[in-house]
C-alpha cells in the first residue's frame, strides 16, 4: 500500500517536474507569484544565475544541478477558426529544454520545435481548437509595452502527457518567437528552469540560490512546491493519509495478533500451571511467551517481506494499469500506469513496526499467563 | 525433624452467589522427614486442598505452612517457584505431562531449570526412567503415545529426578489398574526408604493406605484421626 501510495505521489511529482519547468526556476523577484506581471531577467542577471548554478553543480563529488534552460513564459490566447482559449505560452531553447522537461519525448503527431514559425500544442487543446499538424492558429498576448500582439503559427507538433489540464494550457514555441511576440529583447527571459539530479537536493539548492541570488538583487527562486502549491499539498496530504491508513492497518494487525496470542494462552493454561507447579518461574513463562511473539513476528515479517518484494518488484517494473481511472488521475497530473516505489528506509520502518506490534501484542497475554494461580491453571479445562 | 509444619490451616473457597466452601477448617499437621504418609478421606474432605497448600500452589485463607523450615507465605511468585523446583515434587492423578515434549524431555526440563549439566541430566534420565520400566525407545515417545501406566511412571520419574525432599502425590493410582498401581507404589516406597524422600499422598486407594507408615483421615476439612504404623 505504501509502495502504491509513494508511486502515485512520485508519478504526480515527476509529472510536475518533468513536464512543467524542472525542479526549480530562477526568475525575477515577484514573477512566480504573479506571472502576469512583465518581469524578466536581464543578461547580467542570467549570467550571475548561471555562475551560481555552476558553483552548485556538484558537492562532495555528487552532481546536484543536472541541467538548466532559459524560458520566456507569457499568458495569452490561442485562436483557431473554431474557438479561442486562454493558454500559457512557453518560449524555449529546444535543445536545452529537452534536458529539463519531457515535452520533446511526448510528441504524438508531427515534430518537436525546430526553427520556423511552428508551435507545439497539447492533444486536448488541438481537439478543442479542432486543428491538426500543419493547421494555422493565432497566438495573442500582451507585450511588455502594453500593446496586444498577435502572430500566426502552424501547428508543428502535438504532444500528449496524460493530463488534460496540462494539454489544454501550455503551448510551446522557440524562445525567439515568443520574445518577438511579447516584445522582449533577445537578452530578456522570464526564468531559468533547472533540473536537479535528485529531488532530495531541492531544499539545499533552493536555500543556497536564495542566499546567493537574493530578492534585493532582483531574483526570485521558486521550487516546484512553491509554484505548484496544490501539488505540494497533495504530496503532504497523501503522506498523511497514507500514514493514517498504515496506522489503522497496524492497529488491526495488533488486535488480530492479540486475539491469536490470547487463544494460544487459553489453550495452554493447564500446561503453564503444570510448569509452574514444577518450579518454572512466572517470569520465565512471561519471557517464553514474549519470545514466541517475537519469533512469530520474525516469521511473519520474513514471509511478508518475500511476498511484498515480489509484488512491489513486479509493479515497480511493469506498473499498475489504472486506465479505467485515467480521466480522474489526469486531473492530478498522474499517468494511468502507476509504478510502485518504496525506499529502503520505508521498508525497514515497516519491518521494525511489525516486529514492535508483534512484541506488544504478545506482552499483555504473557503478563496475564504469568499471573495465573497455579492451582487454577492446573485445574483449567 | 519436621519437614512439613501446618498450623491452624484454613482454606475457604468463595463460590458463586456468595456461597463459600470451607475446604480446610483449622488443620494442624506435622510431617517428619522420611515419612510415607497417606491422607485419606471421602471426596470433598479437603485432601487435595491440603496437599496443594503444602506444596505452595494454592494459598491458604489463614494459618501457617512451612516446608523444610521455610514459611511459604514469605515467598513471592518467583521465589516460591524456585523453592518448589529444588524441594518439592508433584505427582498428579491425571499425570499432567507436557504433551509436546517426549518422555525424556518431560523428565529433563526440571533438571534444566535446576542448572544441572547435560552429562548428569542424560545419566539421570536414563537411570530414573529405566528404574520405572521405561526403555530407550519409549523415552522418545510423546505422552499421547504412552499408556496411562507408562505416563504415570514418567510423571513419577519427573518428580523424583530432581531429588526433592518432599513429594506430594494427589491420588496417583486413581487412573491405574491395580497391578500397575501396586508396582508403582512399591517403587515409591523403595525411593522413600533408599533416598529418604518424604511422601505425602492424598488417596482413597487401600493399596496406598496399606503401605503408608502414617494414616491421617480428613473429614469436612478437619483431621479426625492420625495413626502411625510401624
Amino acid at each position: 500500500m505504501m509502495a502504491f501510495s509513494r508511486g502515485l505521489v512520485d508519478s504526480m511529482i515527476d509529472s510536475i517536474i518533468n513536464l512543467h519547468a524542472g525542479h526549480l526556476q530562477i526568475s525575477a523577484d515577484g514573477y512566480y507569484q504573479d506571472p502576469s506581471t512583465n518581469l524578466y531577467l536581464t543578461r547580467p542577471q542570467q549570467e550571475q544565475a548561471q555562475t551560481q548554478l555552476s558553483m552548485l553543480k556538484t558537492k562532495k563529488g555528487k552532481t546536484r544541478v543536472a541541467h538548466s534552460a532559459p524560458i520566456v513564459s507569457v499568458q495569452g490566447m490561442v485562436s483557431s477558426s473554431e474557438t479561442s482559449l486562454g493558454v500559457m505560452i512557453h518560449g524555449v531553447q529546444p535543445d536545452q529544454e529537452r534536458q529539463v522537461t519531457e515535452i520533446a519525448d511526448r510528441i504524438v503527431e508531427g515534430k518537436y520545435l525546430n526553427s520556423g514559425q511552428n508551435v507545439v500544442i497539447g492533444k486536448r487543446l488541438a481537439d478543442q481548437l479542432k486543428v491538426e499538424v500543419s493547421d494555422k492558429i493565432v497566438l495573442i498576448t500582451n507585450s511588455l509595452n502594453g500593446e496586444i500582439n498577435s502572430g500566426a503559427f502552424r501547428v508543428g507538433g502535438i504532444y500528449r502527457v496524460g493530463s488534460s489540464d496540462f494539454e489544454k494550457s501550455f503551448v510551446y514555441l522557440t524562445i525567439t518567437e515568443v520574445q518577438q511576440l511579447a516584445g522582449y529583447q533577445d537578452q530578456q527571459i522570464t526564468a531559468i528552469s533547472v533540473q536537479l539530479s535528485n529531488d532530495k537536493y531541492l531544499a539545499e539548492v533552493v536555500q543556497e540560490l536564495r542566499k546567493n541570488l537574493p530578492a534585493d538583487g532582483g531574483y526570485g527562486t521558486a521550487s516546484w512546491k512553491d509554484q505548484n502549491p496544490i501539488g505540494k499539498t497533495y504530496e503532504e496530504s497523501m503522506s498523511m493519509s497514507s500514514g493514517i491508513i498504515i496506522g489503522i492497518t497496524f492497529v488491526a494487525v495488533a488486535l488480530g495478533l492479540l486475539n491469536i496470542f490470547l487463544m494460544v494462552i487459553y489453550e495452554r493454561i493447564h500446561e503453564f500451571g503444570v510448569m509452574m507447579a514444577n518450579g518454572v518461574r512466572p517470569s520465565k513463562i512471561r519471557q517464553m511467551l514474549v519470545l514466541e511473539g517475537l519469533f512469530l513476528g520474525l516469521i511473519g515479517t520474513a514471509c511478508g517481506t518475500v511476498i511484498s518484494v515480489a509484488v512491489i518488484g513486479h509493479f515497480a517494473y511493469h506498473g499498475l494499469d489504472l486506465s479505467a481511472f485515467s480521466e480522474g488521475l489526469s486531473t492530478f497530473g498522474v499517468g494511468s500506469v502507476i509504478k510502485f516505489t518504496l525506499s529502503l528506509t520505508d521498508f525497514l520502518t515497516v519491518i521494525i513496526c511489525v516486529q514492535g506490534v508483534a512484541l506488544l501484542s504478545a506482552l499483555y497475554p504473557a503478563i496475564k499467563a504469568s499471573r495465573f494461580k497455579v492451582v487454577d491453571a492446573i485445574n483449567f479445562e | 525433624m519436621a519437614i512439613v509444619n501446618v498450623e491452624q490451616l484454613v482454606k475457604v473457597y468463595e463460590g458463586k452467589k456468595m456461597v463459600s466452601v470451607r475446604a480446610l477448617d483449622g488443620v494442624d499437621l506435622i510431617v517428619t522427614a522420611g515419612e510415607f504418609t497417606a491422607i485419606a478421606g471421602p471426596s470433598g474432605s479437603g485432601k487435595t486442598t491440603l496437599l496443594n497448600t503444602i506444596g505452595g500452589i494454592d494459598t491458604p485463607t489463614s494459618g501457617f505452612v512451612s516446608v523444610d523450615g521455610q514459611n511459604l507465605s514469605q515467598l513471592n511468585g518467583n521465589k516460591l517457584a524456585d523453592f518448589r523446583l529444588h524441594n518439592i515434587g508433584f505427582i498428579f492423578q491425571a499425570y499432567n505431562l507436557i504433551p509436546v515434549l517426549t518422555a525424556a524431555e518431560n523428565v529433563e526440563f526440571i533438571m534444566l531449570m535446576q542448572g544441572i549439566d547435560n552429562v548428569e541430566r542424560q545419566r539421570r534420565i536414563v537411570e530414573e526412567l529405566s528404574d520405572f520400566g521405561i526403555d530407550q525407545e519409549m523415552m522418545k515417545r510423546r505422552p499421547a503415545e504412552l499408556s496411562g501406566g507408562q505416563q504415570q511412571r514418567v510423571a513419577i520419574a519427573r518428580a523424583t529426578v530432581a531429588r526433592p525432599k518432599l513429594i506430594l502425590a494427589d491420588e496417583p493410582t486413581a487412573n491405574l489398574d491395580s497391578q500397575t498401581g501396586s508396582h508403582l507404589l512399591d517403587k515409591m516406597k523403595e525411593m522413600n526408604q533408599k533416598r529418604g524422600i518424604t511422601f505425602i499422598f492424598s488417596t482413597h486407594d487401600p493399596m496406598v493406605m496399606e503401605r503408608a507408615s502414617r494414616l491421617v483421615r480428613l473429614q469436612d476439612g478437619k483431621i479426625i484421626s492420625d495413626e502411625t504404623r510401624s
